[in-house]
C-alpha cells in the first residue's frame, strides 16, 4: 500500500514538475523542470521495474520513451513558439507524452485502460488543434481518429473485460492484479477474437484499417505527430501483446499467426507504394508509419508462434527502430514547416546546409530505416531473418515471413532514398527561408536521430545479451562515420549546375 | 591473437587511407604514398606474411581490389586536380569506399564480412555515385539500391540466419569463412532465394539494368571500383552460398539459364550503345553472365578448373574493366562528353590515352598475349572438352560465341573514340594529361599482358611455352612502339588551280 502511494506520490510530482516547466519565462529554466520531471518519471519506472510490478517489456519501452519524450518536451516550447501555436500545445504535448509513459509504464489492467484513454482524448485534442491551427490539410482527420481509432480501441478494452469477466466471474480484483502476477489464461470464444483484436489492429494502423492514421499523422503539430507516430501507434503491437499474454489463444495460434502474417505484409506493401507517391513530407512519413507497422506486425505473428525471449526482443528492437526513427523524422518536418512554412519534397532541398544539425540526427534516423550496420533498423532486419528461419517450420509460413522481409527491405530503402533527397544540393532557386531556426532547437532531432544508434546496446544489455550488446556498441562509429560522408557529399557536389550529360 | 592482429590491420587501413585523403591537397606526394601503402601495401604485407591467412578465391579477389583502388586512387587525384581543382573531399569518399572493400574482402567471420558488405553498399550509393552531381544522381542511388543492394541483402541475411538456426547467434556470427565446417543442406527454394540474391549484385537478367544506368551516371573512377570489384563481391557471394551449405541443383541450373542470357543480351546491347560508359556497362553485363554461368557449372560437374577458370575471368575482368572505365574518365576530361559518335581524333590529343584505349580493345578482342586471349581461349576448349559431361555446355558454349563475336564489335566502337575520323580531321591542341592518370592507366594495361605471364609461371607450363609467349610478347611491343612513333598526319585538301576545293 505505502508502495503504491509513494509511486503515486512519485508520478505527481514529476507530472507537477514538468507542468510547471509551462510557466517558466525563460527556456533554460523550462529546460532544466523538464529534465527534473523526466528523470524522476525515470527513476519512477526504474523502481517499478526492480519490485518487479512490471515486466521486461513494460520497463524497456517505458524507459525508452521517456528518454525521447524528454527530447521531444525539449522540442515542443520552440516549435509552438517559432509557429504561434497557442500556449496550451506545450501543456498538451506533455501531458500526452505522460500519458503515453503512464500506459505503457501500467502495473495492471485498469491503469492501462485509463491512461490509454488518456492518451486518446489528448491525441484527438493534438490533431484537431493541429487541424485548427493549419492553412491546409483535411478538417475531419480528428473526427477520424475518434471513430476509428478511439472507438475501435474501446470497442476492444471492453470486449476484453466483459471476457474475463465472464470467464473468472465479476471481480474487479481481475483489473487490478499486476500483469506480472497472472498466470492462468482467459479462455476466449473465437468468435470475440476478431473483436477483441479489431482495436489493437486499427491503432497499429494495418491495413485495412490504416484510413485514419495519414491525414490524422500528417496534420497533428510536429512535436504530437513524432509522439503519435513514434509511439502511440506501438500501442497497437503493446496491447497486443499484453492481451496475447492475457487470453488463451492455444487452438487457433496456427489460423491467427497466418492471418497477422498476411495482413502485415498487405501494409508493408500498400504502406510503401503510397509513401513512394507522396509530396508531403509528413504525408510519407506517416505512411512510412504503416510500412514499418506491418514488419512489425510480422514479428508479433512470429512472437505468437513461439513466445520465446528472442522473439520477445525482436519486437522490442522493431518498436524502438519505429520510435527512434519516427520521432526524428516528424520533429525534423516541424524544423522544415518553421524554417520554410513548407513541407513538399519536391520544393525542398539543400537542408544538409541549411539545418546543419538537425540534418545528422535526420540522415543517421533515415539509415536506420534503410538499415545500416549499427543502427537499430539493422538489428530489426537481421533478427527477423533469424527468427523466421529458426521458428516458422512450416513451409507456407516460411515463404511468406521471407517474402514480406524481402518487401519490406526494398520498399523501406526506396522510401529511405526518397526522404534522403532532401538533404541533397539541388540546382534550382533556393526556397525563400521564412524565419531562422536556432542551434538549440536543432538539437533534440540530433539527439533523437542519436537515439537510433545508442539504442541497441542499450537494449541488448538490458535484455541480458552481453555479447551481443559489445558487438553493437563496437559497431556504432559505423553509422556516424556513414552519417558524416553522407552530408559532406550532399553539402557540396562537385557540379553543382544543372547539366546533364546524354 | 586473430582478433588482435585484425584490429590492427583495420586501424592501420583505415588510418592511412584516411590521412591520404585530408593530405591531398596540402602534400599530394605524401598522400599518394599514403593511399597505396594503406589500400596496396598494408593487405600485401599481412598476406604474405602470413598474418593474415586467406582461402585461395578471397586471396586472388583481394589482390585484384587492391591493385584496381589503388591506381584508381591514384588516377583520380590526376582527374580531379584537372578538373575541379581540389581533391579532398572527393579522395575521402573514394578512399573511404575502397578501405570498405578491402576490408570486406579481408574479412574472415561472417560478421565482418556481412557488416562491411552492407556499409559498402550504403557508402556506394549515398556518397560515391552522388559525389559529382549530387541531387541529380539520387535516382541512380535509388536504381542501385532497389535493384541491386536490397536482393543480395535479402540473401545476405538469409545466409546468416540459415546459420545462426543451426549454430547458434554467436558461434554463426564468428563463424570463419574460410573453414566453414559441415556443410548443411538447404531446400531448392532457399537455394534459389541465396543464389538470385547474389546474382543482382552481378546486374544477371532479370535484374540487369541498373548497370547500365549507375554505370553510366556515376563519376567514373566510382564506376571503375563498381564495375572491377564490387560485382565481384556477388561471385565471393556464390562461391560462400556453396561453401557453407549444400546448394540444390535447381538453383545452379537457373544461374545457368540467367547467366547465358545475360551473356548474349549484354554482348547485343553493347553493340549497340553510343554512350562510351554505357557499351562498357553492357559489355561487364555479358563478362557477368560468363562468369556466373562458368560458376554455376563448375559447381554442377565439381570441375576445379573450371573454378580456377572463374578466377581468373574475374581478375582480368577486373583490371581490364577499371582500366577501361578509368580510360573514359580521361576521356571526358578531355573532350567533355561520352558520345561515341561526337569524337573520334583523340589520337591527336593524347597518345598516352589511345594507348590504353588499344590495350582494353586488344584485351576484348583476345589479341594476344593479353590477358583477354588467355581467358577466350581457355574458356572455349574448357567447354568443348565439357561438352558431352552435361547438355547446358552446349548453350553455354553457344553464347560464348556470341559474346566473343560481339566483343570485337563493341570494342571497335570502342576504339573509334580515338581514332574513327583521324586522316579526315584536323589535329587537335596536344593535352597534358596528368602523370597520376598515365602511370595508373599504364599500371593496369601492363598487368593485362603480364597476367598470362604470371600464369604461365603458377601453373608450371614448359619453358617452351613461356618462350613463345616472350616471342609475342616482343612482337606486341615491337607494334606497340611502332603504333606510338605513327603520327597521322591530315589529308591535304586538294585545290584545283581557282583555288576552290574539289
Amino acid at each position: 500500500m505505502i508502495q503504491i502511494a509513494l509511486a503515486i506520490a512519485l508520478f505527481t510530482i514529476s507530472l507537477v514538475l514538468t507542468l510547471l516547466s509551462h510557466k517558466a519565462a525563460k527556456y533554460s529554466h523550462k529546460a532544466v523542470l523538464k529534465v527534473a520531471g523526466y528523470t524522476l518519471l525515470l527513476v519512477l519506472i526504474l523502481a517499478l521495474y526492480y519490485v518487479r510490478a512490471i515486466d521486461t517489456a513494460s520497463y524497456i519501452l517505458s524507459s525508452f520513451f521517456t528518454a525521447l519524450s524528454l527530447l521531444i518536451s525539449l522540442y515542443t516550447p520552440l516549435y509552438a513558439m517559432s509557429l504561434r501555436y497557442p500556449r496550451e500545445l506545450e501543456l498538451l504535448v506533455d501531458s500526452f507524452l505522460y500519458a503515453l509513459v503512464a500506459t505503457y509504464a501500467a502495473p495492471n489492467i485498469i491503469t492501462l485502460i485509463s491512461a490509454w484513454t488518456f492518451v486518446e482524448i489528448l491525441g484527438f485534442t493534438l490533431i484537431r488543434l493541429g487541424e485548427e491551427h493549419s492553412l491546409e490539410g483535411p478538417l475531419t482527420s480528428s473526427r477520424g481518429f475518434l471513430l476509428t481509432s478511439t472507438a475501435t480501441y474501446e470497442l476492444s478494452v471492453f470486449t476484453l473485460v466483459v471476457a474475463s469477466f465472464f470467464a473468472l466471474g465479476v471481480n474487479p480484483q481481475v483489473l487490478l492484479e499486476p500483469f506480472t502476477e497472472i498466470t492462468s489464461r482467459v479462455p476466449v470464444h473465437y468468435a470475440v477474437l476478431p473483436l477483441i483484436l479489431l482495436g489493437f489492429l486499427t491503432k497499429a494502423a494495418i491495413t485495412p484499417l490504416h484510413f485514419w492514421l495519414p491525414s490524422a499523422h500528417s496534420v497533428a503539430p510536429s512535436p504530437a505527430s513524432a509522439s503519435l507516430s513514434g509511439f502511440t501507434v506501438s500501442l497497437g503491437f503493446y496491447g497486443l501483446y499484453k492481451v496475447l499474454g492475457f487470453i488463451d489463444v492455444e487452438e487457433l495460434r496456427g489460423p491467427l499467426v497466418l492471418a497477422l502474417l498476411v495482413l502485415g505484409f498487405s501494409s508493408v506493401l500498400y504502406g510503401g507504394l503510397e509513401a513512394l507517391s507522396q509530396r508531403d513530407v509528413k504525408k510519407l512519413l506517416a505512411y512510412g508509419t504503416i510500412l514499418t507497422n506491418g514488419f512489425i506486425l510480422a514479428v508479433l505473428s512470429l512472437y505468437l508462434l513461439t513466445e520465446s525471449q528472442q522473439a520477445l526482443t525482436l519486437l522490442l528492437i522493431g518498436i524502438l527502430t519505429q520510435a527512434t526513427y519516427k520521432s526524428a523524422l516528424f520533429c525534423e518536418a516541424g524544423l522544415f514547416e518553421v524554417l520554410y512554412e513548407n513541407r513538399y519534397l519536391h520544393l525542398l532541398h539543400n537542408l544538409a546546409k541549411s539545418l546543419p544539425l538537425s540534418s545528422i540526427g535526420g540522415v543517421v534516423s533515415v539509415l536506420s530505416l534503410i538499415g545500416v550496420p549499427g543502427t537499430i533498423g539493422f538489428v530489426a532486419k537481421l533478427g527477423y531473418a533469424y527468427i523466421a528461419l529458426t521458428t516458422a517450420t512450416v513451409s507456407p509460413l516460411v515463404v511468406l515471413a521471407i517474402a514480406l522481409l524481402a518487401l519490406y527491405v526494398i520498399l523501406s530503402t526506396a522510401v529511405g532514398v526518397k526522404y534522403m533527397r532532401l538533404y541533397y544540393t539541388q540546382p534550382r532557386r533556393p526556397l525563400l527561408e521564412v524565419r531562422t531556426v536556432s542551434t538549440l532547437h536543432q538539437l533534440p532531432v540530433l539527439l533523437l536521430g542519436v537515439s537510433s544508434i545508442v539504442a541497441t546496446p542499450l537494449l541488448f544489455y538490458v535484455m541480458g545479451y552481453l555479447q551481443l550488446a559489445s558487438i553493437s556498441a563496437l559497431l556504432t562509429p559505423l553509422p556516424l562515420a556513414t552519417t558524416y560522408f553522407v552530408v559532406q557529399v550532399a553539402r557540396t557536389p562537385l557540379r553543382g549546375g544543372g547539366v546533364t550529360t546524354a | 591473437m586473430s582478433t588482435l592482429i585484425k584490429v590492427h590491420y583495420t586501424a592501420l587501413i583505415v588510418l592511412l587511407t584516411t590521412l591520404s585523403s585530408l593530405l591531398s591537397d596540402r602534400n599530394p606526394r605524401l598522400s599518394k604514398v599514403l593511399s597505396t601503402l594503406g589500400l596496396l601495401g598494408v593487405p600485401l604485407i599481412y598476406t604474405f606474411t602470413g598474418l593474415l591467412t586467406l582461402p585461395d578465391y578471397q586471396l586472388v579477389l583481394l589482390l585484384l581490389a587492391c591493385v584496381v583502388t589503388t591506381t584508381v586512387s591514384l588516377h583520380s587525384t590526376g582527374y580531379y586536380r584537372y578538373m575541379y581543382g581540389a581533391t579532398s573531399q572527393v579522395k575521402l569518399v573514394i578512399n573511404a569506399v575502397s578501405a570498405v572493400i578491402v576490408l570486406l574482402l579481408s574479412s574472415s567471420t561472417l560478421l565482418e564480412l556481412l557488416v562491411y558488405w552492407l556499409l559498402a553498399d550504403v557508402m556506394i550509393a549515398f556518397t560515391a555515385i552522388t559525389l559529382e552531381r549530387g541531387y541529380e544522381n539520387i535516382r541512380v542511388s535509388a536504381t542501385y539500391l532497389v535493384m541491386s543492394i536490397a536482393p543480395s541483402d535479402v540473401s545476405l541475411l538469409t545466409l546468416w540466419a540459415i546459420l545462426a538456426t543451426q549454430r547458434g547467434l554467436y558461434e554463426s556470427l564468428f563463424t570463419d569463412i574460410a573453414n566453414p565446417g559441415l556443410q548443411l543442406p538447404v531446400g531448392p527454394l532457399l537455394s534459389i532465394v541465396l543464389v538470385f540474391g547474389f546474382s543482382a549484385k552481378q546486374a544477371l537478367f532479370p535484374l540487369h539494368s541498373w548497370a547500365p544506368l549507375v554505370y553510366g551516371e556515376s563519376p567514373p573512377h566510382v564506376a571503375a571500383i563498381m564495375s572491377g570489384v564490387v560485382s565481384k563481391i556477388g561471385l565471393l557471394g556464390y562461391i560462400l552460398a556453396s561453401r557453407l551449405f549444400i546448394i540444390d541443383q535447381v538453383a545452379f541450373y537457373t544461374l545457368i539459364a540467367q547467366g547465358v542470357i545475360s551473356t548474349a543480351y549484354g554482348a547485343f546491347a553493347a553493340a549497340l550503345q553510343t554512350d562510351i560508359r554505357r557499351l562498357l556497362a553492357y559489355s561487364s553485363i555479358s563478362y557477368y553472365g560468363v562468369v556466373s554461368s562458368l560458376y554455376a557449372l563448375s559447381s554442377l560437374l565439381n570441375a576445379s578448373q573450371v573454378y580456377h577458370l572463374v578466377l581468373l575471368i574475374a581478375v582480368y575482368h577486373g583490371i581490364l574493366k577499371a582500366l577501361a572505365f578509368m580510360n573514359t574518365g580521361l576521356v571526358y576530361q578531355l573532350t567533355n562528353t561520352y558520345n561515341i559518335y561526337r569524337l573520334g581524333d583523340l589520337f591527336y590529343a593524347s597518345k598516352w590515352a589511345t594507348l590504353s584505349g588499344f590495350l582494353v580493345l586488344a584485351n576484348l578482342v583476345g589479341i594476344p598475349p593479353t590477358a583477354g586471349f588467355v581467358v577466350k581461349v581457355s574458356a572455349l576448349a574448357l567447354s568443348l572438352q565439357l561438352l558431352y559431361e552435361n547438355l547446358v555446355v552446349v548453350f553455354i558454349l553457344l553464347v560464348l560465341v556470341v559474346h566473343t563475336v560481339f566483343a570485337v564489335m563493341y570494342s571497335a566502337k570502342f576504339m573509334s573514340v580515338y581514332t574513327s575520323a583521324l586522316p579526315r580531321t584536323t589535329p587537335s591542341r596536344r593535352v597534358e594529361i596528368p602523370s597520376e592518370e598515365t602511370l595508373s592507366e599504364f599500371v593496369l594495361g601492363l598487368s593485362t599482358t603480364c597476367l598470362p605471364a604470371v600464369l604461365l609461371w603458377l601453373l608450371g607450363y614448359s619453358a617452351a611455352l613461356i618462350a613463345v609467349y616472350s616471342v609475342t610478347v616482343a612482337a606486341f611491343i615491337a607494334l606497340l612502339v611502332k603504333y606510338y612513333r605513327t603520327s597521322f598526319t591530315p589529308e591535304e585538301s586538294r585545290y584545283w588551280l581557282t583555288g576552290v576545293e574539289s
